[in-house]
């Protein structure tokens, strides 16, 4: 047994590999056919069978027979019969000489709706038990005819029921009569459809189903009633409505609105008083009827004890509502028709209607003041200002809506230009300051800006704003400290992750909220937006939180490593990579939520799958000339500077553009005379960056350092006709121009050994030396113009730190090592 | 974790929960002010399959109007541990059948609720629709277009009511929309964004496709659990070696089944799409797929999926390694787009749905629509539709090619290998159940 299993594993993989690398189904076809003729495992065949169905032709109807008895490929073996042109003369064969399981035949017998099997199959069910059984009744039901009805009215009442479908009408009506009360639902609702669909029509035979106590079974009378006319059958049930019990009614007027039977209406509106689902059932069709009289109606069913159909009606009617709800707004029924239909108004947008709940908002009215928001216009906003200058308690907050509504149809200028306007005479001015904020436009900032001046309650309006500018008004505050420090970087954090203006931006001030704010949620409001940033960078900075104090910070930097992890196309330092998310499984293996065995198993797969961070070492020669190493894969402890724009990763240092950075890296030691070598590698065209010798820290290089090196893609098309020859690869910059070299393909690695003796500089790249100067006899000992025409004064500096220079972003560098020569 | 497939099914718990233990008028009226059942109103309801879903908080359930009273399962351990969890929860013993047949013939049983792989959607739904019993289905509805047919046929005839369990086409915040889908199917019903328009369901639009449901294809045979009857919860499928990545929780990630993350998450993303576009009673016209080859037993991964429709809205999927250029809007027209959150080009865009009456109202109580025989708001007919849209990806997954299809008959056009996959193999007794 253990051998066929291995067998069958190694086909899956042969399957699987013979799928990935055959084009074409007919190629396929022949791979598989080939793999079924060699194959002496039924398992394994039946799979192989299994894949060839659907690319199966005619002409493999004798290989799918000849599996026909094996119990495991007789499945594709019937299926691709069924499935085949000519597949049914083999079926049929099968059938009368019962060459395969019966209950497969069946089922192709019923798919294939092959009449002819009928006396077979009535044979095979005078011996058939259980399963088969069952599968011959199921299939005599399918494509059994006269001959087969005796006997599936007795042994399967469902079948023939399904047979009634290839017997004349008149047959399958009076079959259908005798079923009409049998036991199963299922049954008596088939009987009545095929009664109703099959007989003349006459709506006496839907109204004589709806008499009955039977609910699905009227329904199923209604649904079969399809074909008929819908103004007659609505007229015949209208006439009996009164003779239906009570059940039945509801199901007509249900129907009625499926229907959209408009002559109904009368009945319709006429049974909406009535308790129950039948008076709500009448509410509904009569939303959907609509017609004269119809809002009438639905709005005076708003002041009944139950108007929630009633409501739900006109939110959804079509037509006109304002006549009807005017009316009942000046003389409300009572006090719920009036809650209601302050409720619909907004809803509904009638603003035709806003000087009527105006008038009832100012005689205290606090419905009415909640209305308004979603119904005033212009022509109310100086009467809605003058109730919020004099509002008190929950009045305010609904008028201010109210007020902004009032506005909306203005320009943001004229909106912040009308708010101003009533500031001078409010008494209650910071009533308005919210109305103002509403309005979300560098207009209506502007006010409040000036209005924060003189009164610093208008902070919280300003701050609250959604646009870009208040970004700095928000992050200023929150850089003051104090006590509302916490509130203020929450609303920088969902600030920035709307406006800020690209992923640098966001990362840096999110990584700026981490470090200032003192509450963990704002963390985790902080760490969220991180997550949503599949970048390397976010992923470092995420992992720096899984450690924090807090518990909640902890998980929300697990989730954020674990989702950029999962999609961060940037490639993501091994060892961070590894670290953060074991970190984080270990998190997620002491909380044990439901989900957290999916996060520690997607967690497991991503650690196993990466690839472990190569290191350089020295070479044997190297030691023995006493070379140290200042970058071997793992970290910048030996260097200093711009951190965030040179990253290790997977053993290089990644340089990449950055905002706001000053773009260089420099050795922690300085350095006179030395041997320094690399590699480098470019991933992107026209990358520019450079080596800066006997340098100080935070300046040009190329002039007050004792020179620049260029590290250029000087054959990117970028450059082509303008590059000057002193700018190329391996030039000291604006001085000695290099031998131009031929730059290996994008992604390649490049060897670079730079030594500096003295005032002699020696460039090799990749083993061809591309500059051999000494600068003090290139210069006339400083005396003779450069050719770049510029003045270098650091040219002759003792000593200095080396730097990599620039920050423009595609540039990868390993295995730095470095030989100090001294003084 | 907060947008993970299984929190927000406890969410939707908690709002399911909250709704019924709200008075309904039908049966208040029966007895006063009492908030009594009387038995006859009461509805029962069997599940099939208490497993994951089944066993959920948002199914494993029992209250006065609809009683649980029976649970099926081929995994002995699993259905002792749902009765045990009936008796604690509900005080009451349920009936505990190994064979789906005896619960759906169980004459205490009104509502079958099929909570099964999809291999066997099909089947247990055309039997329970044969037996008189309405239907309560886990998505995806089926796991080929051809089941699918005969699901709609049998419900059909046998006068029953059927629901497919997918909602966000009638309630809750439909993923990245960050609200309903009501508002957006306003604002496309009112032409304002254009016509044609194209949706895309993808990550950058706030709908993640899972890939945890892929298949493994190293996987050595083992034995059988004791407990679990595996050739009855294979069932219809062909039959392959016993894995216990087969089955129970990962079952998804075999073809045999099911289609991976497309079939887990299909439905409930496209479903709501498909009432937004208008699109429930047709099918796309084409499909297209970006995807590694998939391998013939184990669902793998794609990057894209499109479908068109005959009126030129398309419907993208974008799933894993896609590269999204930026920020992509979820909805597109002509003359306007939708982002995630409902930002919109569209200047007072709220101002603009909420100036709309409300769509069509629909049924969306299912208990109310077994009592008062309504269609209920996802039925067969239109849950077919959307479970074809996933099933139509699938095949072109499998073949690897774009398919043309013909909304009229249901089949592809000019594509032996897609029309053969509209019915697949199956296993006797099983081929000839459906």
């Amino acid at each position: 047994m253990k051998k066929i299993f291995t067998l069958f594993t190694a086909l899956l993989l042969v399957a699987g590999s013979l799928f990935g690398q055959v084009a074409g189904d007919s190629a396929k076809r022949d791979a598989l056919k080939q793999e079924i003729s060699r194959c002496e495992d039924s398992v394994a065949r039946s799979f192989l069978l299994q894949q060839l169905y659907p690319l199966a032709r005619e002409a493999d109807i004798d290989l799918y027979l000849s599996y026909v008895n094996d119990p495991l490929c007789a499945p594709m073996s019937v299926a691709a019969l069924v499935a085949l042109p000519g597949g049914d003369k083999a079926l049929m064969d099968l059938v009368r000489t019962e060459g395969a399981d019966k209950t497969l035949l069946c089922g192709a017998v019923a798919d294939r709706g092959l009449r002819e099997a009928e006396p077979y199959l009535l044979q095979w069910a005078q011996t058939a038990q259980g399963e088969e059984k069952k599968a011959i009744c199921q299939t005599l039901g399918i494509i059994g005819g006269k001959a087969s009805a005796k006997y599936l009215k007795s042994q399967s009442p469902a079948d023939y029921m399904v047979l009634l479908d290839n017997l004349s009408d008149k047959e399958a009506v009076k079959a259908a009569k005798g079923l009409l009360k049998d036991a199963n639902s299922g049954i008596r609702c088939a009987a009545v459809k095929t009664l109703i669909e099959r007989s003349a029509p006459d709506p006496k035979l839907v109204v004589n189903a709806l008499k009955t106590g039977d609910r699905p079974y009227r329904n199923a009378a209604l649904a079969a009633a399809e074909k008929y006319d819908v103004g007659a059958l609505a007229k015949a049930l209208e006439k009996a409505y009164a003779t239906l019990p009570d059940g039945a009614k509801t199901d007509v007027l249900n129907w009625l609105g499926v229907k959209k039977a408009a002559s109904a209406l009368p009945l319709v509106t006429s049974s909406i008083r009535v308790p129950g689902e039948q008076g709500e059932t009448a509410l509904r069709t009569l939303g959907i009827l609509g017609g004269e009289g119809a809002a009438e109606a639905l709005v005076s069913a708003l002041s009944w004890d139950k108007s929630g159909a009633a409501y739900a009606a006109l939110t959804t009617f079509e037509g006109n509502l304002t006549d009807a709800v005017a009316k009942a707004l000046d003389a409300p029924e009572n006090g719920m028709q009036l809650e209601n239909l302050l409720r619909l108004c907004p809803k509904r947008h009638m603003t035709e209607l806003a000087p009527a709940v105006l008038k009832l908002a100012a005689s205290g009215n606090l419905s009415a003041a909640k209305a308004l928001d979603g119904m005033a216009t212009l022509a109310q906003a100086d009467g809605i200002a003058a109730l919020l200058d004099a509002s008190a308690g929950e009045f305010t907050e609904p008028l201010q809506k109210a007020l902004v509504y009032a506005l909306h149809t203005e320009t943001p200028e004229a909106q912040a230009e009308k708010l101003k306007g009533y500031l001078p005479t409010a008494v209650h001015k910071d009533k308005f300051y919210p109305a103002l904020a509403a309005g979300n436009s560098d207009a209506a900032a502007n006010v409040l800006r000036e209005v924060v001046q003189k009164d610093a309650s208008a902070r919280d309006a300003l701050f609250g704003m959604q646009i870009p500018s208040v970004m700095e008004d928000v992050l200023a505050a929150a850089r003051e400290g104090g006590k509302d420090a916490d509130k203020y970087l929450d609303r920088y954090v969902n600030l920035l992750s709307r406006f800020g203006k690209n992923d640098d931006v966001k990362r840096l001030g999110y990584a700026e909220v981490l470090s200032l704010a003192s509450d963990p949620a704002v963390k985790e409001s902080a760490l969220g937006k991180i997550a949503d940033m599949p970048l390397m960078k976010c992923f470092l900075l995420a992992g720096k939180y899984l450690d924090d104090s807090a518990e909640g910070v902890r998980y929300s930097a697990a989730d954020a490593v674990r989702k950029i992890a999962s999609q961060c196309k940037e490639e993501i330092n091994y060892d961070d990579f590894k670290g953060s998310l074991e970190k984080a499984a270990t998190l997620y293996r002491t909380r044990g939520l439901a989900d957290d065995g999916y996060a520690v198993d997607e967690i497991g797969k991503m650690v196993s799958e990466a690839k472990p961070a190569p290191r350089s070492e020295l070479t044997a020669e190297e030691k023995a000339r006493g070379f140290e190493m200042l970058f071997d894969g793992s970290d910048l402890s030996k260097w200093h500077g711009d951190k965030e724009g040179y990253t290790v990763v997977n053993g290089a240092i990644l340089v990449s553009a950055l905002y706001g950075s000053t773009g260089n890296l420099y050795t922690n030691k300085q350095y006179r005379n030395f041997v320094y070598r690399f590699e480098f590698c470019f991933l992107e065209e026209g990358v520019n960056n450079g080596v800066g010798i006997r340098t100080p820290e935070n300046v040009d290089a190329a002039y007050h350092g004792m020179c620049e090196l260029q590290i250029l893609d000087h054959d990117a098309p970028q450059y082509a006709g303008w590059l000057k020859d002193y700018q190329v690869h391996g030039s000291i910059y604006g001085i000695v121009p290099a031998k131009r070299l031929k730059h290996k393909p994008l992604g390649e690695w490049s060897t670079e050994e730079i030594i500096v003796k003295g005032d002699h500089i020696t460039v090799t790249v990749n083993g061809e030396v591309i500059t051999d100067a000494d600068v003090r006899k290139v210069t006339k000992g400083g005396r003779k113009p450069t050719i770049d025409g510029k003045e270098h004064p650091g040219l002759f500096n003792k000593k200095g730190y080396i730097s990599f220079c620039g920050h423009g972003s595609g540039l990868k560098i390993r295995n730095v090592r470095i030989l100090d020569l001294g003084e | 974790m907060a947008d993970s497939r299984r929190s927000f099914l406890k969410k939707a718990g908690a709002g399911i929960v909250a709704a019924t233990i709200l008075p309904r008028n039908v049966f208040g009226a029966l007895g006063g002010n009492k908030k009594y059942v009387a038995p006859s109103d009461q509805l029962t309801r069997g599940i099939i399959g208490v497993g994951g879903i089944g066993m959920s908080s948002l199914h494993f359930t029992s209250d006065e109007k609809c009683r649980l009273v029976a649970v099926c399962d081929v995994d002995q351990s699993h259905l002792n541990r749902a009765v045990e969890t009936g008796k604690e929860r509900f005080g009451t013993t349920l009936a505990a059948y190994h064979d789906f047949r005896d619960l759906i013939h169980d004459s205490n049983v009104d509502i079958v609720h099929i909570a099964t792989p999809s291999h066997w959607h099909g089947i247990m739904a055309v039997e329970a629709a044969r037996a008189g019993k309405d239907i309560f289905c886990e998505k995806p509805m089926t796991r080929t277009i051809g089941e699918g047919q005969k699901v709609v046929e049998a419900v059909a005839r046998y006068g029953r009511i059927f629901r497919l369990d997918t909602w966000f086409r009638f309630k809750d915040t439909f993923y990245g929309l960050g609200t309903t889908v009501e508002p957006l199917k306003k604002l496309v019903s009112s032409g304002l964004l254009g016509w044609p328009l194209t949706v895309r369901i993808s990550g950058a639009t706030g709908f993640a496709w899972k890939f945890y449901w892929t298949g493994r294809t190293d996987l050595t045979p083992q034995p059988v659990p004791a407990e679990l009857d595996y050739d009855l919860w294979l069932g219809p499928a062909p039959y392959k070696p016993y894995h216990p990545h087969r089955v129970h929780s990962t079952f998804r990630g075999y073809w045999d089944y099911e289609s991976g993350g497309l079939g887990d998450m299909g439905q409930h993303y496209i479903d709501p799409v498909q009432y937004i576009l208008g699109k429930d009673d047709t099918f796309p016209v084409k499909v297209e797929v970006d995807a590694p080859v998939q391998h013939p037993d184990a669902v793998g991964t794609w990057r894209s999926i499109t479908y068109t429709y005959d009126d030129g809205c398309k419907i993208i999927l974008e799933g894993e390694g896609y590269e999204s250029p930026g920020k992509v809007p979820y909805i597109e027209g002509p003359l306007g787009k939708v982002y995630k959150g409902f930002e919109c080009t569209i200047p007072n865009v709220w101002d603009v749905i909420n100036s709309l009456p409300d769509p069509a109202p629909r049924h969306t109580d299912f208990l109310e629509c077994v009592k008062n025989r309504q269609h209920f708001a996802l039925d067969e007919i239109i849950g077919h539709h959307s479970a074809t849209v996933v099933n139509m990806g699938a095949c072109a997954l499998r073949l690897g090619r774009t398919l043309h299809f013909d909304p009229l008959t249901q089949r592809f056009i000019g594509d032996d290998a897609a029309n053969h996959l509209i019915n697949q193999p199956m296993r006797a007794p099983w081929a000839s159940m459906i």
